[in-house]
């Protein structure tokens, strides 16, 4: 039998079991947020949550992310480099939307010409335990990107949430092998597979928000001189929060940082926001992305135009957080929807 | 001047008037380890620039209250005029700063920093 | 008189007065509120047609400092030509000190503005409720007598209004912008007087250095440095902030506790007998920091050194663009 039953009060036994040798990561609530951490006592562990403020893409890639430090000894130069990079990881307790995201992440991080090791490294060492979306917040719109709430091939063990219990599913050779690890994990019965079925169709028919992607990256192509990006960036107040909560945004900045009089220093990636009046400004001081209305229009163009064009998929995957937390509520839906009318206007138009 | 005693344990660095103390300046001794910042400037009126102490002045008062709202001991940062002919006071002063800074120990705060 | 009925009354009030001056050509445009796409939210809108003004709304959860969008950094508000609109704000007591204030460091040309000056009866704390609700899914949120309704998801309840306010609306004297002839329309205050004994501070004050250390340690490290708090102010207003300099580079941009006690430290500073108490810093923070303390304890600051109340008076120069030969300096160092 491929499909397992994990009961709700057998998780500190699944941790106990696992944290001998993997960095145990699981949703808690610190402070007023529900984040991913580095669990120490299992009973912090919260898994009736929606979704967490800070996606999980920041065990991969932390914001702040030591590359190297180094050391001058007279005329010696000693660097070190980053431990703990064969530390196994398991994320537990991660939705679906997420898990997708390192996909996204890893197209950036591991593909052409440049590949970043540390984070193919920590990638490779991390073992993404999921939980389908029995119910999805109302700014969730996975489907509209090709996703659904229960989505499991990019998990390497699928839980679904069966009230008292999770239905266990291997969907991986890596997670296949860690379920064969757990034996003590019984066998699922016919009705639960088919309770967990029903939970599913239950969760895509909960998403509400519907939005049509399906020609945005030919629609954006053409119009980037369009008028309607100072429409859609009129109320933007510029800060970063849509692309640092983001899962799936990238970019980063790397800065020097040392100690003069100890002779010692590090070498440090840090987050950084295309919405940055700093993120394009060349040394001459001009600003090609000048105000927010060319670096909306790039975050936009960058998610549904670009991306498909190097990677063949959507540059998104449908969490919401950026419509729950924009502070200005500027509503990527909306966007989407006035990004859809252009078309819909022009062939207007030529029917007239 | 006519050589008088003062700890050792302080550093000098000299800028043209009080009114160039860049309060990051402050912060930055603080978050390097320094265990205290005491900033010296002209008496109010005898300014070279006629009113860089006076601005300055005003600028203190406020980093003095937020350094005292963000839990830093109020005496790791001290400041004190003292003119040029002040050698006494200067000394006088510096003893007493660095009996205050004694006093709190060693600045650990920023202990983790670069 | 109940909330919900303040609320309509402004609405209406709102949209009287922008269709008046939209009609009669006296500004171009109007920067006001309109329904968020999601609960606890609103959204700001710009309008320049008459049938749009219906659009315009007012609940207690506007908490967006409309000031902002003015600030010539955001350059939405202009015409093809390039020239500058004439604008209606419309103005809670908040808003209209940012105007003022503005004006007084010359950021802003008052002629080119007309304040619809509104009553505000105080901004909902959105991160209260969220933490009162937990993880539940909000989806509508409503006032009614003194108490506001909340439901979701087999979830009604019904918290006392004012418990939830910003802690800053419920120590605000300034409900209705400070009135300027010419420029004010709509309801405002003539020569507001603020008498302020602080005493919500005074817990905090009494705590030992090492105690507010903590305090405010716990309050901001979870915060990741996407500097919402600084967009959303009406005061940030800088080309190049000071944390973005790199030549030199003055303070780390990594979140260890260090850089973001320095960020806000030094932010605290820029803000000394400016900041206008709107709250927006903490309503728009997506980690849910809290900064009223800090603002708070900048206006106590301002108003017993420098007897200052910045906003008020569009005469009046801040404190930290003035200097008096007679300023206190009772805490610098003197001999024994």
């Amino acid at each position: 039998m491929e499909q397992k039953v994990l009961k709700k009060d057998q998780i500190v036994k699944l941790y106990n079991d696992l944290v001998k040798d993997y960095n145990f990561y699981a949703p808690i609530k610190e402070k007023r947020n529900i984040i991913f951490g580095k669990i120490t006592n299992p009973e912090d562990i919260v898994l009736n949550y929606y979704n967490s403020k800070v996606p999980p893409k920041e065990i991969l890639f932390p914001q702040t992310d030591i590359l190297f430090e180094y050391k001058i000894n007279g005329k010696e130069i000693e660097i070190e480099e980053p431990k703990k990079l064969d530390e196994k990881n398991i994320i537990f307790g991660i939705r679906p939307c997420d898990a997708h995201s390192f996909i996204l992440l890893m197209n950036f991080f591991s593909q052409g010409e440049f590949k970043d090791e540390i984070i193919m490294n920590r990638r490779e060492n991390t073992t993404l335990i999921g939980i389908g979306c029995n119910t999805p917040k109302s700014t969730c719109f996975c489907t509209s990107i090709e996703g659904n709430p229960f989505q499991k091939e990019d998990m390497d063990i699928f839980l679904v949430d069966l009230q008292d219990k999770y239905l266990v599913e291997g969907i991986s050779d890596k997670g296949k092998k860690l379920i064969k690890r757990l034996s003590w994990l019984t066998d699922a019965t016919n009705a639960d597979i088919e309770m967990a079925q029903e939970l599913g169709k239950k969760a895509e028919e909960a998403i509400v928000t519907k939005i049509d992607l399906k020609n945005i990256d030919k629609i954006l192509d053409p119009n980037f001189d369009h008028q309607i990006w100072k429409e859609v960036s009129e109320i933007c107040i510029g800060c970063g929060t849509c692309s640092f909560l983001c899962p799936t945004c990238t970019c980063f900045d790397v800065i020097d940082e040392n100690v003069p009089n100890e002779n010692r220093g590090r070498r440090v990636r840090i987050w950084d926001t295309c919405q940055s009046c700093l993120y394009t400004l060349h040394t001459s001081g001009h600003n090609p992305r000048n105000s927010c209305i060319e670096r909306v229009r790039n975050r936009i163009l960058h998610k549904f135009c670009y991306y498909p064009e190097n990677y063949g998929m959507l540059g998104c995957v449908g969490c919401g957080r950026c419509v729950q937390l924009c502070p200005a509520n500027n509503d990527l839906r909306a966007i989407i929807e006035k990004i859809n009318k252009i078309e819909q206007k022009k062939e207007e138009k030529v029917t007239v | 001047m006519s050589r008088i005693q003062y700890p050792s344990n302080i550093r000098i660095v000299r800028v043209p008037c009080s009114g160039r103390v860049n309060p990051f300046f402050i912060i930055k001794s603080l978050l390097r380890g320094w265990d205290g910042v005491v900033v010296s400037g002209c008496h109010p009126g005898d300014c070279h620039y006629v009113s860089g102490n006076l601005v300055a002045r005003r600028r203190f008062a406020i980093l003095q209250d937020l350094l005292n709202l963000f839990g830093i001991e109020p005496d790791r940062v001290t400041f004190m005029w003292s003119s040029a002919s002040e050698g006494d006071r200067f000394a006088n002063l510096i003893k007493k700063v660095t009996k205050n800074i004694k006093r709190l120990g060693p600045n650990k705060k920023f202990e983790s920093t670069w | 008189m109940v909330i919900e009925d303040q609320n309509k009354d402004i609405e209406q009030l709102i949209r009287d007065l922008a269709r008046k001056l939209l009609k009669e050509k006296e500004v171009d445009v109007i920067l006001g509120y309109t329904k968020g796409t999601i609960p606890l939210t609103s959204l700001p809108i710009v309008i320049d047609k008459v049938e749009d003004v219906d659009k315009l709304i007012w609940n207690n959860l506007c908490y967006i400092n409309l000031a902002k969008y003015l600030v010539p950094r955001i350059p939405t508000l202009m015409n093809e030509e390039g020239q500058k609109l004439k604008v209606g704000i419309v103005s809670k007591g908040c808003i209209g000190r940012a105007l003022i204030h503005l004006s007084v460091e010359h950021q802003i040309d008052l002629e080119n503005i007309k304040i619809i000056g509104i009553p505000c009866n105080g901004i909902i704390n959105r991160k209260k409720i969220e933490d009162e609700i937990g993880e539940r899914e909000i989806f509508e949120i409503s006032v009614s007598g003194d108490n506001i309704i909340i439901k979701g998801e087999d979830l009604e309840q019904t918290l006392p209004f004012n418990e939830y306010l910003n802690d800053l609306c419920k120590t605000c004297q300034v409900k209705s912008p400070p009135s300027i002839e010419n420029i004010c329309v709509g309801e405002c205050l003539e020569n507001p007087v603020i008498e302020d004994d602080f005493s919500d501070m005074t817990e905090f004050d009494s705590k030992t250095p090492e105690e507010k250390w903590e305090y405010i340690k716990n309050l901001l490290d979870t915060c990741t440095r996407c500097y919402a708090c600084r967009e959303v102010c009406p005061m940030c207003y800088c080309n190049l902030c000071f944390v973005d300099q790199n030549q030199p580079v003055w303070f780390g941009k990594t979140t260890a506790y260090s850089d973001i006690f320095t960020f806000h430290l030094i932010r605290a500073m820029h803000m000394a007998g400016r900041c206008v108490g709107c709250g927006a810093c903490s309503s728009v923070c997506p980690m849910g920091i809290d900064l009223n303390l800090i603002n708070r304890s900048l206006e106590k600051i301002a108003k017993e050194r420098f007897n200052f109340t910045s906003g008020i008076d569009p005469e009046a120069l801040p404190p930290m663009m003035a200097f008096d030969m007679e300023d206190d300096q009772e805490f610098m160092m003197e001999e024994d």
